[in-house]
């Protein structure tokens, strides 16, 4: 295949004349990511008449346009109202909301606007030129490697503990128990279910995330008058204007360095299946708050809080593609449902792709990059109006969350089960902020506890029991090092920090 | 040392409620085990490891609070969480109203559930205007009706409402 600029410009332009279905996929994305609950795997494939009635290159930029802008609209809410649309988005709140509170929620919305479509852009312009590279990286990473990635994510529990060390590991260790409900990694026997029938598959991710944010929050939040703080109310009336919005994208470009290799690690986990948005996002956040200048201006409302995982999980979005493109195998349920329609219009998946028709792949990933160039234009300028719902009092506000996340619990899976979950889930996460117990420390746990136990009882089969299989392989053994670092480094450095002055 | 006077004197700390959460994962964690006892190693061993390091930490958490309870620094008295004030019954009437949602969508449908609760709700959050509260209710009502059940089709059962648009469509 000739790999020229006149390819690349064939692909551009012909990406481009899908705008009549890109467009409106990103509004439609971004309303359901806002929703906690309706992914776009759900909403694809009610649309699923829709797009098989398209041509495959149609279909595709339409699908393509509503996942990424649907991981953007995620980090509305979480912004917003300290509830993430998704679970790629749980740890967007952690600098997200403080900032909504100090009144600069425009700001903050503004900043992770950003980015998500230049940490996206950057990703899918990457993968197009690194798309055989990439698919090999599948191969790389084993079961081994991936219980060191998933340790990189549950650091984060110690991080957003550092106010209180005990309470934050209780909480975290609590969230990974409930995380290793339901069936086990090998003979899938139940366990701890209640003898609830539902919850053989586990506990659905998406009814604890509703009940540990959206519910307890609502609960919180009647205690106020506003979530705004007083100050912040007055900040919002005198400078909501386009400036915040200005300064926003100023803030964000002015860390651009950091946009871009937080969205090479969202990249990076996309490219490998079953590794998703939830786990790039913690990993780059707390990557991001080890190499900063400034870790303990982390939850308190700092831009680089923002722009770790929000490029992150966009640029899981291409990376997702890639095994999907490459190899045919879809790295998750909406790259799932992709398969599905690609299947339908009768293309084969696979190396001889890159031969027989290879406009289609690089196609594939040239429409998520027009996709990023359309939503900095689309959405930047809502940030100002989406701000200004901050501002309606909570006895409106609460009830609306609470109906609405409700049934976000409820459609994934179709089971009333999943809303009293949500609303049990709802009181521990209550109970969690109202004793100072970190609930994202739980959430961590329960997302990634799953996660940890299936990649390390498959090291430990493959081993046939032998736990030196975690330190067998080089790339492994590097990333073992490297999460060494990580946990020693930052007391280290404080320690330095102090001995300083004197 | 410096000793303190009577008003300068430091009231214990009310640790009541912080005792809650690790209660709650130390009887999950002891059911935990109880469910995995007769299960092969490999289904156990996750839990097992997790499962006893929260049981250390919460006996450290315990042993801990149990120290300050002694040396008269905390006591064991509810701070906010089992108070009972108009905020927190405030607070357990919308819990109540969630839990009547839930438990009355299937026969009412989801419209007419969500604007019966939604007009309890904000009753209950001290919205009295009867202008605001049919409005709102009804408009978001409606509005969820469109979103989640006509363009989402999310699969409630359906109720009077939807089937008076069904047979009215």
């Amino acid at each position: 295949m000739e790999f020229t600029a006149d390819f690349l410009g064939s692909l551009f332009v012909s990406s481009l004349g899908q705008w009549y279905v890109i467009i409106p996929a990103i509004i439609i994305g971004l309303i359901i990511g806002a929703i906690p609950g309706l992914g776009p795997a759900n909403s694809l494939i009610i649309l699923l008449p829709f797009t098989l009635a398209l041509n495959v290159e149609t279909a595709m930029a339409f699908m393509v346009a509503l996942y990424c802008s649907a991981r953007m609209g995620a980090g509305i809410p979480a912004i917003l109202v300290n509830i993430p649309g998704t679970a790629g988005a749980a740890a967007t709140p952690f600098d997200g909301y403080p900032m909504t509170q100090q009144g600069k929620g425009q700001q903050a919305l503004t900043l992770s606007f950003v980015a998500s479509a230049f940490g996206g852009l950057i990703a899918s312009v990457f993968a197009i030129f690194a798309m055989p590279l990439l698919s090999r990286a599948g191969y790389y990473f084993h079961s081994v490697e991936m219980v060191v990635v998933m340790l990189f994510g549950l650091t984060l529990i110690a991080v957003v503990s550092s106010g209180n060390t005990l309470k934050g590991l209780i909480a975290g260790m609590f969230g990974l128990l409930i995380g290793a409900i339901g069936p086990d990694a090998i003979y899938s026997a139940p366990r701890a279910t209640f003898g609830f029938l539902e919850l053989y598959d586990g506990v659905p991710v998406v009814a604890a995330l509703i009940g540990i944010f959206a519910i307890s929050e609502a609960l919180l939040m009647v205690e106020v008058k506003s979530i705004v703080s007083e100050v912040g109310k007055i900040r919002m009336a005198t400078q909501t204007r386009w400036k915040e919005t200005i300064e926003g994208v100023r803030m964000a470009l002015k860390r651009w360095w950091h946009i871009v290799w937080t969205s090479f690690i969202g990249l990076g986990i996309g490219v490998v299946p079953g590794a998703g948005a939830p786990i790039a996002a913690f990993v780059a956040y707390q990557q991001s708050r080890l190499f900063s200048k400034t870790p303990e201006k982390y939850g308190t409302g700092h831009p680089e809080g923002i722009l770790a995982p929000e490029s992150a999980n966009n640029g899981v979005t291409s990376g997702s593609l890639i095994p999907l493109l490459t190899l045919g195998i879809p790295g998750g349920s909406t790259a799932a449902i992709m398969l599905i329609v690609i299947q339908y219009h009768g293309i084969t998946l696979g190396p001889r792709i890159f031969l027989d028709s290879p406009q289609f792949p690089y196609g594939v990933l040239m429409s998520m990059v027009i996709t990023y160039l359309f939503m900095i234009g689309t959405i930047l300028p809502l940030a100002r109006y989406m701000a200004r719902i901050t501002l309606v009092p909570t006895q409106y506000l609460a009830p609306v969350i609470i109906s609405f996340t409700l049934v976000g619990a409820f459609a994934p899976r179709g089971y009333l089960f999943d809303m009293g979950l949500a609303l049990v889930f709802g009181v521990i996460g209550y109970i969690a902020r109202k004793t100072g117990y970190q609930v994202s420390a739980l959430l961590i746990g329960i997302i990634l506890g799953p996660y940890v136990e299936q990649y390390f009882m498959r090291s430990m089969r493959i081993s046939e029991g032998d736990p030196m299989v975690l330190f067998s392989s080089t790339i492994g053994n590097f990333l073992w090092a490297f999460l060494v670092l990580s946990l020693v480094l930052p007391p280290l450095r404080r320690r330095l920090k102090r001995k300083k002055p004197s | 040392m410096k000793e303190t006077t009577g008003s300068e004197q430091k009231l214990p700390t009310m640790k009541g409620d912080e005792l809650v959460l690790p209660i709650m994962a130390l009887l999950f964690a002891i059911y935990y085990f109880y469910t995995i006892k007769d299960l092969s190693w490999e289904a156990q061993i996750n839990g097992l490891l997790i499962g006893s390091v929260l049981i250390i930490l919460v006996l450290v958490f315990l042993v801990k609070t149990g120290l300050e309870f002694v040396r008269g620094q905390a006591s064991l008295r509810s701070k906010d969480l089992f108070k009972i004030n108009r905020i927190q019954l405030v607070k357990a009437g919308l819990l109540a109203l969630a839990i009547a949602y839930v438990l009355v969508i299937p026969y009412a449908g989801y419209t007419l559930t969500t604007f019966s609760f939604l007009i309890a709700a904000m009753l209950v959050l001290g919205v009295f205007s009867p202008a605001k509260l049919i409005g709102i209710s009804l408009a978001l009502s409606l509005a969820g009706y469109y979103f989640f059940i006509v363009l989402l089709d999310t699969r409630f059962a359906p109720g009077p409402f939807e089937n008076f648009i069904t047979w009215l469509f």
